[in-house]
């Protein structure tokens, strides 16, 4: 079965462009214009997010968050249209954010050649390799040790039985 | 031997009231001009006792003085004859320089009151001269002025014990009742009428009015301290009519000092010194001490009239400000002029009949040259050391702004371009994608493709960096050790370089410490280095490519290289290099080397090139260093 992917950008064109060119790489893509779209979509599972730095209502990152609580094993790539030494530091603490908290982070507009290898080589990752950090977005960061030790293992039998 | 019939002049008694009544213009004139009798005849001290009119006393007016005095003869010599003085004979070997000519300073009386009463009491003589003078009697258009007769008598004064001296004019019959204001006016116009630098020697003038300490006290000018006004300019004329002068003050760290010879001869005014004190902003009464703008002449210590008032454009400054108004550039009210002239170093400096202006003589216009020509220098140093560098300033500011609404305009444009062009740039590949997926293997397609993407990217990198521009701070400047940034900024463009085999040759000092704004310089380097990329782009030969960034100092001047070794700038291109949206054989940089070129203007820099069909381009990135501020 070909891996699914989530797009969510709000620019149409762009989101468009994105699905068909993955599609015709041979993946399973479907498309959200805003961060609601993406979080009732994600009720099914994908393998992999495709998420737009700056949407508004919701940014990249905070929708990215809320995905991996709904699936923690997805991967994710932020596509970035910031420009270089914005001088807004709101703005940079949140792309710095999103280099930090996302798999991958490529600036907008990226070649098609680069997206779909970027893509390629997260799917070809085991996302249970890093299960330490999959079990502190499920936890996120909240409870006790103990409960963190447990819901970890809990979610990594999970997706243990889930890729198996 | 025949007599020939002789015709003589007489006067009406009613001349007198003419002198003392119209040439002494204000009640102020003519106290003066008793002090400056008083200061003639030796005294160390005038004192003026005004007690006011009132209901109860009729008022009067005491100028007293402890100079010389006079015996009977000397006052019927020196007093009674109008018109006759000895001074002029006197300048020459007078320990005092005297400073009146004309002989009529005694008429000053009248315009302050209808009797006078003279007591003078010479050194070593028991008894005083009393005389009492009752001018309504001149008045009179019929009778001759001798025939009026003013009765005296000798007799002991209680006002001179034993050893003293001076003479005591008392005043009565006032023809003003002197209340406060009219005092205080007094005050200040007898202040204004010492010069604040080089008062009257050994001579003070004390005012009394009975019952009142505010009023009361010795007149005295403190000068403008030299510490306050942002130009001074100090001059002096030599015996050779050369002159000397020294410009100092606020704007200037160091003085400055040169000797010439002005336009007209002014031997006849040598010894004449002076001083311009002139304030950029209006000052306030703290810096000026009460003292009026203008340019005032002082003769022996003592104010001529009206030279300096306000309505005696007599250099006419206000008049060219009028009517030049931007360019004139000394204003009228922020000058404070002090010239200070001696009857007895420039006699021919003479004072006209109403003691008010100067003879129009040779050496007065003279003056009069040498003055405008101290004024001519002082609007040119504020021309140039003032107005100069604000337009300069302004002119940045314009530059500045300019530059900030371009990059307010490209950094909105830029984001919005993003979206367009990843668009643009995956559609462009799956157009690729799908004909091959279908079988149609074309070059022309997958050429296309790669076009577009490769363009996009173009585009994109102009996008960065109008960004870049945009974003960073362009105004703040800051100390920072040049040699040591370039070189890191330089690691960073190694690897851009070397993927399109060129080499980046570093020629940069270990320390170059600079003031300037940092974001000008890694804005330019980063796009002259990647405008020399480019310009590799297109040599097609075998030699090494290499791109050479070079540091060094001239004079306080940065001086910043980038060099390529690529074709060099087309002819028909090196003329537009710099205008904005230039896309031609620049490689698309034209916006980058305009913003380049208006950061560096912005700065107080120059960008300048160098170039050579078939061996190469050099930038020359010429930046001063900057004042930091705050």
């Amino acid at each position: 079965m070909a891996d699914r992917i989530l797009v969510v950008d709000d620019e149409k064109t762009v989101l468009e462009a994105l699905v068909r060119s993955l599609e015709l790489e041979g993946y399973s893509v479907e498309g959200a214009r805003n961060a609601t779209e993406a979080l009732v979509k994600c009720d099914d599972h994908f393998d992999l997010v495709i998420l737009d730095f700056i949407m508004p209502g919701m940014n990249g990152i905070e929708l990215l968050a809320r995905i991996r609580q709904k699936i923690p094993t997805i991967r994710s790539i932020v596509l970035s249209g910031k420009l270089p030494l914005d001088s807004d530091e709101k703005q940079i603490a949140a792309d710095l954010n999103a280099r930090v908290e996302a798999d991958e982070y490529l600036h907008k507009p990226v070649g098609d050649q680069k997206l779909v290898a970027t893509v390629k080589a997260l799917l070809a990752k085991d996302p249970t390799d890093n299960w330490q950090e999959i079990a502190r977005r499920v936890t996120d960061g909240k409870k006790s040790r103990l409960a963190e030790a447990r819901d970890a293992a809990r979610s990594l039998k999970q997706m243990r039985k889930k890729h198996d | 031997m025949s007599s020939k019939p002789e015709l003589q002049f007489e006067a009406s008694a009613y001349l007198q009231t003419l002198i003392g009544r119209e040439l002494f213009r204000t009640e102020e004139v003519a106290i003066v001009e008793l002090v400056k009798n008083a200061y003639d005849s030796g005294a160390t001290a005038a004192n003026i006792v005004i007690r006011p009119r009132s209901p109860r006393e009729p008022g009067e007016i005491v100028i007293s003085d402890n100079g010389s005095g006079m015996t009977l003869p000397r006052f019927k010599e020196l007093f009674m004859f109008a018109g006759y003085s000895e001074r002029p004979q006197e300048v020459s070997n007078a320990v005092r320089i005297p400073t009146g000519e004309k002989g009529i300073g005694r008429f000053a009386s009248d315009r302050l009151g209808s009797r006078l009463q003279v007591i003078t009491k010479v050194k070593n003589q028991a008894k005083a001269l009393c005389v009492d003078i009752d001018w309504t009697k001149f008045a009179n258009r019929q009778k001759r002025f001798h025939d009026i007769t003013v009765p005296y008598r000798q007799e002991l004064a209680p006002e001179f014990p034993a050893n003293e001296h001076g003479t005591i004019l008392r005043i009565t019959n006032l023809r003003e009742p002197w209340d406060r204001s009219q005092v205080q006016s007094l005050q200040r116009a007898l202040a204004q009428l010492i010069d604040p630098f080089y008062p009257p020697p050994n001579f003070e003038i004390n005012l009394q009015v009975p019952g009142s300490t505010a009023l009361s006290g010795i007149i005295q000018q403190e000068p403008i301290s030299e510490k306050e006004p942002d130009i001074i300019i100090r001059f002096r004329v030599n015996d050779d009519g050369s002159i000397r002068r020294t410009r100092r003050g606020k704007l200037y760290s160091d003085p400055e000092r040169d000797t010439f010879h002005p336009s007209v001869d002014s031997t006849p005014i040598a010894g004449l010194s002076g001083v311009f004190l002139y304030f950029l902003g209006r000052p306030n009464k703290e810096q000026t001490k009460g003292i009026q703008p203008g340019v005032k002449i002082y003769r022996d210590g003592f104010r001529v009239q009206p030279f300096g008032s306000e309505a005696a454009d007599w250099l006419g400054i206000a008049e060219k400000r009028a009517k030049r108004a931007g360019h004139a550039h000394v204003v009228p009210s922020r000058l404070f002029g002090f010239v200070a002239i001696s009857r007895k170093v420039q006699p021919k400096l003479q004072d006209t009949t109403s003691r008010e202006a100067l003879l129009d003589t040779d050496a007065a216009r003279s003056m009069v040259n040498v003055l405008r020509e101290q004024l001519l220098y002082l609007e040119e140093s504020v021309k140039t050391d003032v107005a100069a560098p604000r337009w300069q300033e302004t002119k940045k500011r314009r530059a500045s702004a300019t530059l900030q609404t371009l990059n307010m305009m490209s950094i909105g444009l830029a984001h919005e371009l993003k979206q367009p062009l990843q668009t643009i740039r995956t559609e462009a590949a799956i157009i690729d994608k799908r004909l091959r997926q279908l079988g149609i293997q074309d070059a022309y397609i997958s050429t296309a493709q790669r076009n577009i993407d490769q363009s996009i990217e173009r585009i994109d990198r102009n996008i960065r960096l109008i960004a870049a521009v945009s974003s960073g701070n362009t105004d703040e400047i800051t100390r920072f050790d040049l040699a040591v940034m370039l070189r890191d900024e330089c690691q960073l463009l190694v690897p851009r370089c070397a993927s399109q085999g060129i080499e980046l040759v570093q020629a940069i000092p270990e320390n170059q410490v600079v003031a300037l704004n940092a974001t000008t310089i890694t804005t330019v380097l980063f796009n002259l280095v990647q405008n020399a990329i480019e310009a590799h782009a297109d040599v097609n030969d075998s030699r090494p490519k290499k791109i050479t960034v070079s540091l060094r100092k001239e004079g306080a001047d940065n001086i910043l290289e980038v060099a390529d070794n690529a074709l060099g700038i087309p002819d028909e291109i090196k003329p537009h290099i710099f205008r904005r949206f230039n896309t031609n054989k620049t490689g698309g940089w034209g916006v980058a080397l305009y913003n380049c070129q208006l950061l560096v203007k912005t700065h107080g820099g120059e960008i300048s090139f160098d170039t050579q069909a078939r061996a190469g381009t050099k930038f020359t990135v010429r930046m001063p260093n900057m004042e930091i501020h705050g």
